[in-house]
């Protein structure tokens, strides 16, 4: 069992940070009931495991016997979905975003099916259920409607908890009727803590070092710090001081891109990235990470002027990415931008040596 | 239609009636489907042009000879030298023929069935039925009737030899492509005549029978032979005419023969289609009827005899074929920009507008294409900047899984005009248009960016990307 799972808190008293929130989540749940909730924040906050506890504390252990299984949708036009789900006998988890466009029929049977069960015993339990849908900001707009009106009509027999990373595609009619939860990233120094604490209780020493290095390298993602430990732990068996942490393969790659844009500017590069964009776009890294990744190591080549205008550029197509259909076209069309851009600015500056 | 005959069989005996007017009785329904879209009841003395201009010999077929021998052969081989009286264990064969419109399809196998003695069966779609009288079978489940029960011989056949052919596909097949493999499964072991399937291809996907009917699956499964017809070549369109042409000099009390102007014009505007070519002359060639004035430009001729004629007759209104352009030829379009100077400025020698409406349909692949070969048409790094911006743009059109029909064309104009204006510096060579590359997502794992440590955690191997500079 990984590190991240088997350390996780199970109860909201024993979480690690953002313990006022924790309190205040508790008091949430205290008459046995709560709105409908959309928590957000950066990835590996913490949200999940939140929820987990909210859910443990409302309908105790039960909670835990989860089973994972498929299920089967037909659209309207008779094509067959399947979305795997996980489930307990108290709430269902899944990511209708899975299915793309067809997400919007999920979202409505699942509600449906969950809201038109009575719970059977209802002084034993509670008497709604919880439905968790995770990214929820990848629905389609269709989706995000429908989920507005079955919200609404269900609330007897249903809660809904929304998780997502930014509500900023959450279309604000479905805001305005969840109780907004933010659960910002945890501090460097909170990582560095809780990379103690778990390899005390994995009885090994944990180096101060590297797990500054761990904390400044996982970008305030938990989850991440704890694989990244772990990972450490397992190369080398014994945490050794002086030990080199290791960043994934796909940040190296993107690096790689940055580094060849820089090196030569050409048509030919720009074909070689296109399918370097692909491969990582194929291997399922989202595409406003590689953004990121890309910005962040073109701004370590480039002085303050040419940062300025490459960030403005970034900020464009970023914009247009969220907007727009196919990530590649902003993705090859900022390369050639930063590209271009980089040229002038060494054409300007052999032209200021002679 | 009287309420006991369930089968279709009643039907086509309705047709054999009908058809008795008429002076050959062979190949019965199909003609009847001919004479009611004659056109020559406008004349005075009754005179059937197209009737007498039908391929009756093979020689007068404008296909091409080799195209005639492979449907021939194949017509020998399952319906002359099929073995007889092994109903058991004898499964029923296949041809699809498909081609553009007025390839001479149907008029092949026409002419070849009535050379060799077979008579031919036709499906048409019902559409004189009304429901309340007539419940019962739904038209998928006629249709197969038809494939597979049609094995009465009609009373007015000639010989034992039987093809069935289908031209016009029940509709509720063509709207769900799938039941099609049902029907075949059962005409393929109880069918007791070969049936003659007669596709049109069309330029949309949607449309073509060729593809969506028969997958590829299919035809492996039942051993669907495919004969694929081109669009008419040049000299037998002018060999075709030549023979209407004769038969404009027998009826000159009738007809008046058309210049060779009008005859080439209309050689170049019908674009292969046969059955095109032949109104147009027919027209033509009508009395008390100018000369069909015809428009000689650089591109291909046109006839503008609409105006004049819609008095006449509604039937007559498009005279030309629209031409149609492939895919790869409007990408190559956008790619190859053709300018012309005006004073001191240029303009892009391309009717847009034309080019925007041809692919209205299909924006997304259109751009698609556009970006996968735009950088080998490329020959400056900033010209390549400017247009994928333009690309880039065009996309924040199409948003993600919304259709919104109406702002789809404009995705399509800033791509294109985008992409025209921004090529100053062309690459002028030979490249080859490849097509849009499919990304799948391999969406097997949750957190695909954290998967790299769970792999090395977990000591499975880690090496998906290269990452030597």
């Amino acid at each position: 069992m990984l590190w991240a799972d088997k350390y996780r808190p199970k109860e909201l008293s024993s979480l690690d940070y953002h313990k006022d929130q924790a309190l205040n989540l508790k008091n949430l749940t205290k008459d046995g009931d709560f709105p409908h909730l959309l928590i957000y924040g950066p990835v590996g906050a913490g949200k999940k495991t939140r929820i987990m506890c909210l859910l443990r504390e409302l309908y105790g252990p039960g909670i835990d016997r989860v089973k994972v299984e498929t299920m089967n949708f037909t659209t309207p036009s008779n094509k067959k979905i399947d979305i795997s789900t996980i489930s307990s006998n108290y709430h269902i988890e899944l990511s209708p975003s899975d299915v793309g466009i067809n997400d919007r029929v999920v979202i409505m049977d699942v509600i449906k099916n969950v809201a038109q069960t009575q719970q059977l015993n209802a002084n034993a339990q509670r008497e709604f259920k919880v439905i968790l849908l995770t990214d929820v900001d990848n629905l389609t707009k269709d989706a995000q409607h429908a989920l507005r009106r079955t919200m609404e009509k269900y609330i007897a027999n249903c809660r809904i908890i929304l998780c997502t990373t930014s509500i900023s595609r959450v279309i604000p009619a479905i805001r305005s009727r969840c109780l907004c939860i933010r659960v910002p990233a945890p501090s460097t120094e909170e990582i560095v803590t809780i990379l103690t604490n778990v390899c005390t209780k994995e009885s090994l020493t944990l180096p101060e070092e590297i797990s500054r290095e761990v904390a400044t390298k996982c970008n305030r993602n938990l989850r991440r710090a704890l694989l990244m430990c772990e990972a450490c732990k397992v190369e080398k068996q014994l945490v050794l001081p002086k030990q080199h942490v290791v960043e994934p393969d796909w940040l190296l790659f993107i690096k790689n891109i940055a580094q060849k844009m820089v090196k030569e500017q050409s048509l030919t590069t720009l074909v070689k990235l296109r399918e370097n964009l692909y491969e990582l776009i194929v291997f399922g890294i989202p595409s406003e990470i590689i953004f990121c990744a890309l910005l962040k190591e073109l701004l370590k080549n480039c002085d303050l002027d040419l940062a300025a205008l490459i960030v403005e550029q970034a900020a464009l197509y970023e914009h247009r990415l969220a907007q727009g259909n196919k990530e590649i076209f902003h993705l090859e069309a900022f390369v050639a931008k930063c590209m271009c851009l980089y040229q002038n600015m060494m054409q300007e500056l052999l032209a200021c040596d002679f | 239609m009287k309420k006991g005959a369930k089968k279709w069989l009643g039907l086509q005996f309705d047709f054999e009636e009908n058809s008795k007017t008429i002076p050959s009785t062979n190949c019965t329904t199909v003609e009847v489907k001919k004479s009611k879209s004659d056109l020559s009841a406008l004349k005075k003395r009754t005179f059937n042009f197209q009737l007498h201009l039908k391929p009756k010999i093979v020689t007068d077929l404008a296909v091409h000879s080799k195209k005639i021998g492979e449907v021939e052969s194949w017509l020998q081989l399952n319906v002359i030298n099929r073995p007889k009286n092994s109903v058991c264990n004898q499964t029923a064969s296949f041809l699809l023929i498909c081609g553009p419109t007025g390839s001479g399809k149907t008029a092949t196998i026409q002419v070849l069935c009535k050379k060799l003695g077979i008579d031919i069966s036709e499906w048409t779609n019902p559409v004189d039925q009304e429901f309340d009288f007539y419940r019962g079978v739904n038209q998928v489940t006629g249709f197969t009737e038809f494939l597979t029960e049609s094995k009465w011989n009609s009373l007015f056949s000639v010989s034992d030899k039987k093809i069935i052919l289908v031209e016009d596909f029940p509709n509720a097949l063509v709207r769900k492509s799938e039941d099609f493999g049902a029907v075949l499964e059962e005409c393929y072991y109880k069918g007791n005549y070969p049936i003659v399937f007669i596709c049109t291809d069309s330029n949309d996907s949607k449309m073509n029978l060729s593809e969506k009917l028969f997958t590829q699956d299919l035809r492996n499964k039942y051993k669907i032979v495919e004969i694929s017809f081109n669009a008419c070549a040049m000299t037998l369109l002018r060999n075709a005419l030549k023979r209407a042409h004769n038969l404009v000099q027998d009826n000159l009390d009738l007809f008046k023969t058309p210049s060779p102007e009008t005859v080439n014009a209309i050689i170049a505007t019908s674009m292969g289609d046969i059955k095109c070519a032949i109104n147009q002359y027919y027209f033509a060639s009508l009395l008390g009827t100018a000369d069909l004035p015809t428009v000689s430009t650089k591109k291909p001729q046109k006839t503008g005899t609409k105006r004049k004629r819609t008095e006449t007759s509604s039937s007559v209104q498009s005279m030309s074929r629209d031409q149609t352009l492939g895919l790869f030829h409007g990408v190559g379009k956008v790619l190859n920009p053709k300018r012309v100077e005006t004073g001191g400025s240029w303009r892009l020698n391309c009717d847009l507008q034309k080019l925007i409406d041809e692919f209205s349909t299909q924006p997304t692949s259109f751009i698609a294409f556009l970006f996968e070969n735009y950088v080998k048409y490329y020959g400056n790094l900033d010209d390549v900047c400017a247009a994928a911006e333009i690309l880039s743009l065009s996309q924040t059109f199409l948003e993600k899984w919304v259709d919104r029909q109406d702002v789809l064309p404009f995705s399509l104009w800033v791509a294109v005009m985008g992409l025209m204006i921004h090529n100053e510096h062309r690459v002028m060579k030979w490249t080859p248009i490849t097509g849009p590359k499919k990304t799948q997502k391999k969406v097997s794992e949750r957190d695909v960016t954290d998967l790299y440590y769970r792999n090395i955690i977990n000591n499975v191997e880690n090496s998906r990307f290269d990452v030597t500079v």
